[in-house]
């Protein structure tokens, strides 16, 4: 567990052969999960590929200069650390093969299959204003939710699918639907009028 | 649903950082609201804030996404480990290669420089180095126990033995009293076959029963002594157990050092199925260095944590002592005689702890290959059919899941974990009316489970019957005012 973390970086800069195998058990496990969820593109061997240079940022100065003092910290750090990492890596794949799409990584937020592409003749807002606009007004809808529920409403919107939310929040997966759906009708109502 | 409509919402989320405000929360106080460490006062100004801040509610599932990672830790592949380290090594190697070169060099010369031109006094020195062994070895005895023992309360553990009808000794094992009632713990094991059971105080007084609590599926045997004033063994609170604790395995009591075998916790399993609490079902301890030890495990304060109850070397579970109270709430005992035709085996406890170690690892196949070979050896192992539910849950298998917690109900009705398990599994397929009955069943077996009266409350608001859901609101928020606060919500809109 990474409760500890500073101790554990403290030991590992100060014993590089034998005192990092904690903490770069701990992160390795991290950023495997990571990479399944936000990177599933990537097959298994790119994914040990871009934990061995997330391993190697963190080895190269990463924990030196890690300036945070508590767990949540160090998790937000790890997590730039592994995104970053996995996009170079696209990228250069992407340059490799000329292939792949950054943008397939992307999840298509429904549980089953991909969402069939079919041209919105409302594509909605695209200019900042908009955008902004659209921002507050479900900022002013979510007010009136309790906090899980907003959660949900914006794991949801961000690709999450219920089975993961349901985990991550440990809520049962027909309250997550339930609730999404909540949220979703009252903002319909919102932007129609 | 309607893409089109996520598509414009998701479109929101793009340009996440320039939302920032200098009000937003920063990471720790995210974090601590997250495992709900803040204090009231800040966490109602968290709470102020999240309500109106789209950016920070990202935040808030970044880092409990982060943290359920950290809890869930997947098996990292032996080779990746080793190519990490290899990085490391190259790191160090640099400054490591000359030194340990001239380190040893430097060592060898001195030594035969020394062993030359002063041999006299290396001829004594090496003497007197195998003297000292010598004499460590013959009169010197070793200490075993590196941490200091702790202090236990002996009068509260208990010899039982385990008879046949006709006063025939069949076995003995170690009981431990849990509270001043009389309610006494012990592995189920040793008692199978019995025809009654004898307990003998360390004070010489004897006590025979014939009906026990049991749970097959933790190897934990229940008994009451009809006695209220009985020495008890102060109970350690599970909440405050952490990986990586020393703990003392108690072999005989009655040894101060001898008696007792250091080891340390290397895991916490959660529940099993579609319990979402963090609540502790077993306690995994690091291999125990020597032969395969039973018995009642201490912290470094004498407090009761539960009982190891495996016995494959590898694996060494232990199950919490707080089960124990829990099956003698449950229901009547039973008379031991049910038990002689009892199935249980530990080699089917054996398969049934593998099956946890292979649903831990996620790989489902596997845990469910383990699970059916502990239930053909022993069909009555309740957390088995569980487990296996569990395992179709995460498979998606919602017909599978719910027939394994019907195979529960058919040994014992009153499984607060199948009636809860099945509540959920029938409120996921939107069969509303049928989850409220059994979850209304599980919340009579178990009253004290919040889960459970959280679900049960999100069913009758399923069905519009707000005012029951209400009613259970003031149980739920003096059990946990999180999810209380969240049904007073749902009701009232």
């Amino acid at each position: 567990m990474l409760d500890n973390v500073i101790e554990m970086i403290k030991h590992c800069l100060s014993n590089l052969e034998t005192g990092c195998d904690a903490l770069y058990k701990e992160c390795a496990s991290l950023c495997i999960n990571i990479l399944n969820k936000h990177f599933p593109i990537l097959s298994l061997d790119d994914k040990d590929d871009v934990v061995q240079n997330a391993s190697l940022k963190l080895l190269k100065g990463g924990l030196k200069n890690f300036q945070g003092t508590t767990k949540y910290e160090f998790l937000a750090y790890l997590n730039r650390i592994v995104r970053n990492e996995a996009h170079t890596y696209l990228e250069y794949l992407k340059k490799k093969k000329n292939i792949i799409s950054i943008d397939q990584e992307k999840d298509c937020g429904d549980d089953q299959l991909p969402p069939i592409e079919i041209i919105d003749p409302d594509p909605g807002p695209d200019n900042p204003l908009q955008l902004k606009e659209l921002w507050r007004l479900i900022e002013s809808v979510l007010k009136d939710f309790p906090i899980k529920t907003s959660q949900i409403f914006v794991m949801k919107i961000d690709g999450y699918k219920d089975r993961e939310i349901s985990d991550i929040l440990g809520i049962p997966m027909g309250t997550v639907a339930k609730q999404y759906h909540q949220v979703r009708q009252r903002l319909q109502q919102e932007i129609t009028g | 649903m309607n893409t089109s409509f996520e598509k414009k919402l998701k479109n929101v989320l793009q340009d996440m950082d320039s939302m920032k405000t200098p009000d937003c929360l920063d990471t720790n106080t995210i974090g601590f609201y997250a495992e709900s460490k803040l204090s009231q006062e800040d966490k109602e100004k968290a709470e102020k804030h999240l309500q109106s801040c789209l950016y920070c509610l990202k935040q808030l599932n970044d880092m409990q996404e982060l943290l359920y990672y950290q809890e869930h830790k997947v098996t990292i592949p032996s080779k990746l480990i080793e190519k990490i380290r290899g990085l490391r090594l190259k790191q160090g190697e640099k400054v490591q290669k000359e030194s340990v070169a001239e380190i040893l060099i430097s060592k060898v010369k001195n030594f035969l420089f020394c062993l030359g031109s002063q041999w006299k006094y290396s001829a004594v020195g090496i003497a007197s180095a195998c003297i000292a062994v010598l004499v460590s070895i013959l009169i010197m005895k070793p200490e075993t126990n590196l941490s200091p023992v702790p202090q236990i309360d002996t009068n509260s553990f208990v010899n039982i033995k385990a008879l046949s009808h006709d006063g025939k000794l069949l076995n003995e094992a170690q009981g431990v009293v849990v509270n001043a009632k009389g309610l006494v713990a012990s592995n189920l094991e040793p008692l199978v076959g019995a025809s009654y059971l004898q307990i003998t105080l360390r004070d010489g007084r004897i006590y025979q029963t014939k009906n026990i609590w049991k749970a097959e599926d933790k190897n934990l045997a229940v008994m009451k002594i009809d006695n209220d004033s009985l020495p008890s063994i102060p109970i350690a609170d599970i909440n405050q157990i952490n990986i990586g604790q020393n703990v003392f395995v108690v072999t005989d009591s009655s040894k101060a050092k001898k008696g007792f075998k250091e080891s340390l916790i290397s895991d916490l399993k959660p529940m099993p199925g579609r319990h979402k609490d963090s609540a502790t079902q077993y306690i995994q301890l690091a291999t125990l260095t020597t032969s395969i030890t039973k018995g009642a495990l201490v912290d470094g304060q004498g407090k009761l944590i539960g009982f190891l109850m495996t016995e494959e070397k590898n694996i060494n579970m232990v199950a919490p002592i707080a089960d124990a109270e829990r099956l003698a709430k449950q229901g009547k005992a039973i008379p031991l005689s049910e038990l002689k035709h009892s199935k249980f085996s530990v080699e089917a406890l054996n398969f049934y702890m593998k099956g946890i170690l292979a649903r831990d690892a996620q790989q489902w196949d596997k845990a469910m290959e383990f699970y059916k070979k502990a239930l053909k050896l022993n069909p009555n192992l309740e957390g088995a059919y569980i487990e296996l539910g569990y395992v179709y849950y995460r498979l998606h298998k919602y017909d599978l899941e719910a027939q394994e917690y019907e195979d529960v109900l058919k040994i014992n009705p009153k499984n607060p974990d199948a009636l809860y398990g099945l509540g959920t599994n029938l409120e996921t397929r939107g069969l509303f009316k049928e989850a409220i009955e059994k979850l209304e069943k599980a919340v009579a077996c178990d009253p004290d489970d919040a889960e459970t009266l959280y679900e049960l409350g999100l069913a009758y608001l399923s069905v519009g019957q707000k005012a029951k859901a209400m009613a259970l609101y003031p149980k739920l928020n003096a059990l946990d005012p999180g999810c209380g606060e969240i049904l007073r919500r749902l009701s009232k809109g």
